[in-house]
């Protein structure tokens, strides 16, 4: 008996030290697909990428419903049309801006000042300074400061929208320190999508914007706003359409518009945009929608045999813009012609228009005669700006220039009597950040810098 | 003289293997009365012979003189008598009570029924079979209490969810370990894309053999299955195989068949009045509209200048009528799409052995076509289980399955390319079959245009036509899988037993889908492979001893050690943009993305369990466990649990037993320690970046040829600590009137604390969700078990049986300033767990409600809404899928070998959400729709009163201030069924939409006549049975959807969703069964 015993004993023990040393090899639970850190390189492209699908897909294609570039006419868009915006409909895009995005460009800064790169680190604060700023755009008070924290801080506070927009302004005058910086340990070069590591056209892109976000603040500085603007283009702002910011796509890996259109199908082109063009004999019409002829369908209206949108900007390959030229050059018209300098805004509506046909590859004798010939005699506020509305087809901006200037002159959607101005926040923020979000807000408020 | 009888006897068995076998026959009769015994059974001990006594009480039986006969009859002490010279050996059986019963406990040791201290139900592999169900845990619907079943869909192949006692997790798993024969067996439901679309998957409980199970043991609460530790927090179903019987030289062959019949059960009611269109204006296929809100069919007729060139209609394009008497326009009835189902189930198993040795071999086919054309699933099995003894000492046992399964899945849910969503979005007026009718499965010219591009009722845009899905989507599945065990066990004494038990499952599941060019999902055309190889492995060593105490007093102490793996890795390649048309290789696409992952996790326990008894009355049991699990942070990964149980046989105290033959009572408490339902979630990790807006498909990184990551959304956390599941649960078991009425009743507390769950969390922290200890969730219930023989007499015996069980579960805490954690669904209309509700509450939006409330109508005459009811712009929680309670009842007649039984199945209670009606108010198909479309209607609320600046008079509670009943009749039309809030759709409207899913059925009936001995004595057969049965054939319910015997998910956590899923089925069937 004494025997078995030992022996059952022994058995166990042998089990024992077989099976515990190694069997829970802590190496186990370590995930063999993914790593715990990765370089800059990695992370610019990813945040870009994610910037410019949440650019050229919701936040562009809900605010064109509303411009009316686009018209919803079917499911859920039908009722984003009509300005029935949910806390759901800005879920996704929200966690994206903030985890797929600012996150990883928060990440992107702290490495580069640990490794000595002011170059990624001034790339990854313009690309920041847009993305607060298209949030407060959107949703006037986010969390920034104590934002990206992780578990540190669960429940980051908000910021005002007028004080962000000062730390945008800030952000990039940093980065035209930093891109200016002589030394940089790395450089970005193709992981960058939007300027391939050309530093001297981030710093023209980083004063474009800044006087884009002077230009803003119309409402509250008044002809200050303008001339904000104008010493920042003074800077050295984009000077050719070859400057332009953009993610280009890539066929298979496809523009969000267009994989929009592709897989859901819920979306027309607006019918104040297709006719405005086809009263002005517009030579990209027939770019920016699929069918010119087949027309746009009027807001509210539910048009379903209205146009799809085209392929200059809704193709597969086709790019998702962030700051260009054209919209510099009406920047500087605009704030020219508020600052009383007509021949300057003449000149500059008239380079605008004419980069943005460019930038589209069409040219037109007739159109060009009649809308790329303003002189200090025949120039007004609303030729500037109905034409960037038109060539800032696609962009937000387009929808923060309406907000700001009323024009162009858009009725509301058949049956409303006004056009949304901003985007409810998401439920995840409601559900999970209740005690910092602003509550009572609805998609008619205003940000603060639309007075 | 006894000694002399044993000499005797023991002389004989000395000869026993020179004796020739010869019939003996005799008869069974009650001692008392005098009354023969029918159904009594007799076996010759040690050997597979056995039969049971004829009508008149009489017997047959093949035996040689030595061999002892044994007659058991329920209710009646077992008589055994050794076989002698005469042929003719009568038993005279006494009443007496019979409760040497053992059940099949935690690591498949058997203990006495009367020493379990806790709820165990066994379930007989007969009652398994006669349910005629495909997948295993769709079979165990309504046998057993505190089981709740539900089903996915009627797709062939289609997954069932299960759990035991409710739920006990938030993100993990929460159905039950399943073991067979000592070997824990997966039971995933993988899936290959989106979990609200794509095919229905199967869980692969669905590839056992379930002609091979002889008998399922139901362990529910954490005392019960303590042994098996963390991978049974949620019950263990205990499955013991067929296996020979060691013994006398006999062989023996069982064969059946079953033809089966497959039809759809309940749909959606579509209306057939309204042509395709808006505001009554005709619109046809090639306007891509969506809608049936069109003129009425008898208004419009065809064109006859374009019949025959009309490509969306043989009889010519849909025109208005000029006059009255022109022929009206057909309307379609789109369920004509599905086919019966023909179904065939093949089992052929041969049983032999010999004195030392016992073998088994069984096969097993099934081909199940399903309802939904070219959709069908094919099983094969493949089963050896052998034993053999080596010496006095040693016994090994070898279990080895082989399962081939898989076959053609069709795609659902919400998904353009889904079926129900096609075909029942489609406009009456639009004949999917193109005039084919049921042809159209097998000619594309119902579902593509002469040009090339798909025929659907919208042009070739919005959804695919469900002909194109069949023939253009299918995902084709093909599994390999092998279970095998090993179990050798030494006795070196009398009291020690010493027993290792390795055992493996392991599996590929290998998947393919194209999606033709043209096809909605994907226009540009798709391929992908989807390749998991899944492994578990498990090994148990066991040394069990039994030291003899005293009479009195009874002890065994058990020590154990388990070890465990699981490793699921998995490749998908995706291919997209098909560069040959209709060429379905990897190869054949433009772009390419892929994933890979690596999944694995390890546990090891060392366990102890003592069982004392007491004269064969008190019994206690106690058993402890330390578990370490690779899932948790080092430092955290090992944790102590361990259960008590006892159980008290009282009626052993009482004399007179006359109506009350037995009684016990059963306490027990058991804690579970759980690892991480997370794999990897200790660290934080970046990932590939994947870009997307959830509208598309997006794209994965690396774009174009540059690489990017992105730091994973979920957050992991270096804290983590077990889970920790604690069950009470205390019962008793009556019998009366010697057996004949039994009852048991079981009531359970079970919590559920430090539950690890990605908790959600605000977007702006730069992740979407971390992982936590966080929640806990409770289930409180009762259970009650009663079964009775009200009458047994010589030629007729009738049986009753019933199952009830009531849970009430609900979710105590989440996280710290978490109310709600999403768990499947769509914006708007999703299942959550909310806390201070039962898990899987469906969520959404319902209407504004005044204190009393009240439905709030709006009051405002300038209002477009002036008279319709006001839509509460806060998401809120409505009810869960979880019922009341369930009941089965079965019933069965035995009347000289003519059998009938069924099985009937109540639930009170249960909600869903009819999605798909939801979806079909817009579209304007359902009838609903079209018996209100232009009524006039006073919406059933109070009006809504507005202060001088225009805004709603609120109450102190924020409530709507009314002014008394809704008087004010609207015109309904597509403004508001289509385009307001009358749907879910466009609308927000969640709550006219969740819908009770109680229930009465009949789950099971059937009609059998086992053949007598007397007839079928001269042919080769031993036994011959016809069996005629139908399942689901009555289904009483308020769901105005499919069979709501079903979920979107499918096997998984979020529960209660109905959206497009595949209707249900009812069945007939025809099994015939033979044995030689």
């Amino acid at each position: 008996m004494n025997n078995i015993l030992k022996g059952i004993a022994a058995l166990f023990l042998v089990v024992f030290s077989v099976t515990s040393c190694d069997y829970l090899d802590p190496e186990i639970n370590i995930d063999p697909n993914n790593p715990t850190d990765v370089s800059m390189d990695l992370l610019l492209p990813a945040a870009q990428a994610n910037f410019a699908y949440t650019m050229g897909g919701d936040f562009g294609r809900y605010t064109s419903c509303w411009t009316q570039h686009h018209a919803g006419v079917e499911r859920q868009h039908s009722a984003i049309e009509v300005y029935n915006i949910k806390e759901s409909d800005t879920n996704t895009a929200w966690n994206t801006m903030y985890s797929d995005v600012l996150k990883e460009l928060n990440i992107l800064m702290v490495k580069a000042d640990e490794l000595g790169a002011p170059h990624y680190k001034g790339v990854a604060q313009v690309v920041t300074a847009m993305g607060v700023a298209v949030m407060v755009d959107l949703f006037n008070d986010v969390p920034y400061r104590e934002a990206l924290q992780g578990a540190d801080n669960l429940t980051p506070a908000y910021q005002g929208g007028a004080a962000l927009y000062d730390e945008v302004q800030s952000l990039l005058d940093e980065a035209i320190t930093n891109l200016s910086a002589t030394e940089s340990n790395f450089s970005p070069s193709t992981d960058d999508i939007m300027l391939g590591g050309d530093l001297a056209a981030w710093i023209a892109a980083a004063n474009s914007l800044k006087a884009r976000y002077a230009l803003r603040l119309t409402d509250l500085n008044g002809n200050a706003a303008a001339s904000s603007a104008l010493t920042h283009l003074a800077s050295g702002a984009i000077t050719s359409n070859a400057g332009d910011a953009q993610v280009d796509f890539i066929a298979g890996q496809n523009n969000p518009l267009f994989a929009f259109n592709d897989e859901r199908g819920d979306i027309r082109m607006g019918a104040f945009f297709m006719d405005w063009m086809a009263s002005k004999g517009d030579p990209r019409a027939s770019s920016f929608a699929a069918d010119a002829s087949a027309g746009g369908s009027a807001a509210g209206v539910f048009e379903i045999g209205a146009s799809m949108p085209g392929s200059f900007f809704g193709g597969q390959a086709s790019p998702v813009m962030f700051v260009s030229y054209a919209e510099t050059k009406f920047i500087e018209a605009e704030a020219a012609f508020r600052t009383n300098d007509l021949p300057r805004a003449a000149t500059a509506h008239n380079e605008a228009v004419m980069a943005a046909l460019a930038k589209v590859g069409v040219s037109d004798a007739t159109f060009e005669a009649n809308e790329a010939s303003e002189t200090d005699a025949t120039i007004t506020l609303e030729k500037i700006l109905e034409h960037k509305y038109i060539s800032m087809y696609t962009q937000v901006e387009a929808f923060s220039d309406w907000r700001r200037t009323g024009v162009p002159a858009l009725s509301p959607a058949d049956g409303q009597t006004q056009i949304a101005r901003r985007f409810p926040y998401p439920g995840d923020e409601r559900r999970y950040n209740s005690a910092n979000m602003p509550s009572g807000v609805t998609q008619y408020d205003r940000v603060f810098w639309d007075q | 003289m006894k000694q002399f009888s044993l000499i005797l006897s023991m002389v004989l068995l000395t000869f026993t293997t020179v004796l020739a076998q010869k019939t003996v026959t005799g008869t069974v009769t009650d001692d008392a009365s005098g009354e023969p015994l029918i159904g009594a059974n007799v076996t010759v001990e040690g050997t597979n012979a056995g039969t049971v006594t004829e009508f008149d009480g009489t017997y047959s039986i093949s035996a040689s003189e030595g061999d002892v006969i044994l007659i058991t009859y329920t209710g009646y002490t077992d008589m055994r008598q050794t076989v002698g010279a005469s042929n003719t050996m009568d038993f005279k059986m006494s009443e007496g009570i019979l409760l040497d019963n053992v059940v099949v406990t935690a690591l498949g040791i058997t203990k006495e029924e009367k020493a379990v201290g806790y709820s165990v139900q066994e379930v007989g592999g007969d009652d398994i079979v006669a349910a005629g169900e495909t997948n295993l845990v769709q079979s165990l619907s309504s046998k057993v209490a505190g089981v709740q079943v539900t089903g996915s869909s009627g797709a062939a192949g289609g997954s069932s969810y299960f759990t035991i006692r409710g739920v006990n997790s938030i993100n993990g798993n929460n159905q039950p370990l399943i073991v067979i024969d000592g070997v824990p067996v997966d039971n995933s439901q993988l899936r290959s894309g989106s979990a609200v679309a794509s095919v229905a998957f199967s869980n692969r409980a669905i590839d056992i053999n379930q002609d091979e199970i002889e008998n399922i043991s139901v362990l529910k609460g954490a005392a019960a299955t303590a042994l098996y530790g963390s991978q049974a927090g949620n019950g263990a179903i205990i499955i013991t195989t067929k296996n020979g019987k060691i013994g006398k030289q006999k062989i023996s062959i069982d064969f059946s068949h079953s033809l089966t019949f497959n039809q759809i059960s309940q749909t959606p009611e579509l209306q057939n009045q309204y042509a395709q269109g808006r505001f009554q204006n005709y619109e046809g296929p090639e306007t891509g509209s969506g809608y049936s809100y069109g003129p009425a069919v008898n208004t419009l007729t065809y064109d006859p200048t374009t019949a025959g060139t009309y490509e969306y209609h043989i009889n010519g394009a849909i025109v208005p009528k000029t006059n009255e008497s022109d022929r009206s326009i057909d309307t379609y009835d789109q369920y004509d799409f599905f086919r019966t189902g023909v179904s065939n189930r093949s089992s052929l198993a041969v049983s032999a052995g010999n004195e030392f040795s016992s073998l088994r071999v069984s096969f097993g086919y099934q081909n199940e076509q399903g309802i939904i054309p070219l959709n069908d699933f094919q099983k094969l099995n493949f089963g050896i289980n052998a034993n053999t003894k080596l010496g006095e000492k040693v016994k090994l046992g070898v279990g080895l399955q082989y399962i081939n399964s898989g076959g053609t899945r069709i795609e659902q849910g919400s998904n353009t390319s889904g079926v129900m969503l096609g075909l029942t979005r489609t406009a009456p007026s639009f004949d999917n079959s193109n005039g084919l009718g049921s042809d159209a499965v097998n000619n594309s010219a119902a579902y593509i245009l002469p040009d090339g591009s798909q025929r659907n009722y919208r042009g070739g845009g919005g959804y695919d036509n469900p002909y194109w899905t069949i023939n253009q989507n299918p995902l084709n599945d093909n599994v390999n899988r092998i279970i095998g065990n090993i179990s050798l066990e030494y006795r070196p004494t009398s009291w020690l037993t010493l027993m290792y038990r390795p055992g493996i499952d392991f599996y590929s599941d290998f998947r393919k889908q194209h999606f033709a060019i043209g096809s909605r999902t994907v226009t540009a055309g798709r391929v992908f492979e989807d390749q998991f190889f899944v492994s578990r492995f498990n090994a148990d060593l066991l040394a069990t001893f039994t030291p003899k105490i005293s009479e009195d007093f009874g002890l065994s102490f058990t020590l154990g050690n388990n070890m465990r793996s699981f490793s699921n890795d998995n490749v998908y390649v995706e291919g997209t943009g098909l560069v040959i048309p209709d060429f379905y290789d990897i190869s054949n696409a433009g772009t390419y993305d892929r994933s890979v992952s690596n999944l694995q996790s390890r546990d090891l326990a060392f366990y102890a369990m003592a069982d004392f008894d007491y004269k064969k009355m008190l019994y206690l049991s106690l058993t402890g466990r330390m578990e370490g699990s690779t899932t948790l942070p080092q430092g955290n990964n090992w944790f102590p649990y361990g259960s008590v149980s006892t159980s008290f046989v009282f009626s052993e105290l009482l004399e007179n037993l006359n109506q009350l033959s037995f009684g016990k009572i059963r306490l027990s408490y058991g804690v579970v320690g759980l690892g991480s339902p997370f794999f990897y979630a200790t660290d934080d990790y970046f990932t590939s970046s994947a870009v997307g807006d959830g509208w598309t498909d997006g794209f994965s990184f690396p774009f174009g040829s540059q690489a990017g990551f992105s730091l994973g959304n979920a957050l992991g956390n270096p804290e983590l600590r077990p889970e920790k599941k604690s069950s009470f649960e205390a019962g008793v078991d009556l019998r009366f009137f010697k057996d004949r009425l039994s009852v048991d009743f079981s009531y359970y507390n079970d919590q559920s604390s430090d539950i690890i769950l990605a908790v959600p969390i605000a977007g702006s922290t730069g992740s979407t969700s971390q992982v936590r200890n966080a929640a806990s969730l409770s289930n409180k219930g009762i259970e009650l078990v009663v079964s009775a023989t009200p009458v047994r007499t010589k030629d007729f015996s009738w049986n009753v049986m019933m199952n009830f069980t009531r849970n009430r579960n609900e979710v105590l805490e989440l996280a710290e300033g978490v109310d709600n954690v999403f768990l499947g669904g769509f914006t708007g209309s999703s299942a959550y767990a909310v806390k201070g509700l039962p898990y899987s509450t469906i969520f959404g939006f319902g209407w504004l409600r005044d204190a009393a409330g009240n439905v709030v109508i709006e009051s405002d005459p300038t209002s477009s809404d002036y008279g319709f009811p006001i839509l509460d712009q806060e998401e809120k929680p409505f009810e869960s899928y979880l019922p009341d309670f369930t009941m089965g009842l079965g019933t069965g007649f035995d009347y000289k070998g003519l059998t009938f039984n069924m099985l009937w199945d109540f639930k009170k209670g249960g909600y869903m959400w009819n999605g798909t009606k939801s979806a079909l108010y817009f579209w304007g198909t359902h009838q609903e729709t079209a018996d209100l479309r232009y009524t006039s209607k006073v919406f059933e609320g109070a009006l809504a009163t507005y202060d001088d600046a225009g805004a709603m008079v609120m109450d102190e509670s924020g409530n709507p201030v009314t002014s008394g009943a809704n008087d004010v009749a609207v015109f309904v039309d597509e403004g508001w069924l289509a385009f307001g809030n009358a749907n879910g759709f466009f609308g927000d409207n969640t709550e006219d939409f969740v819908e009770s899913t109680s229930w009465v059925r009949l789950r099971s009936v059937s009609l059998g006549y086992s053949f007598p001995k007397s007839m079928i004595g001269k042919t080769p057969f031993e036994s011959l049975s016809v069996n005629l049965s139908a399942r689901n054939v009555f289904l009483w319910t308020p769901y105005t959807g499919v069979d709501p015997e079903t979920n979107l998910y499918g096997s998984a956590n979020a529960q209660g969703l109905d959206y497009f899923n595949m209707p249900g089925t009812k069945s007939y069937a025809l099994t015939l069964r033979v044995g030689f």
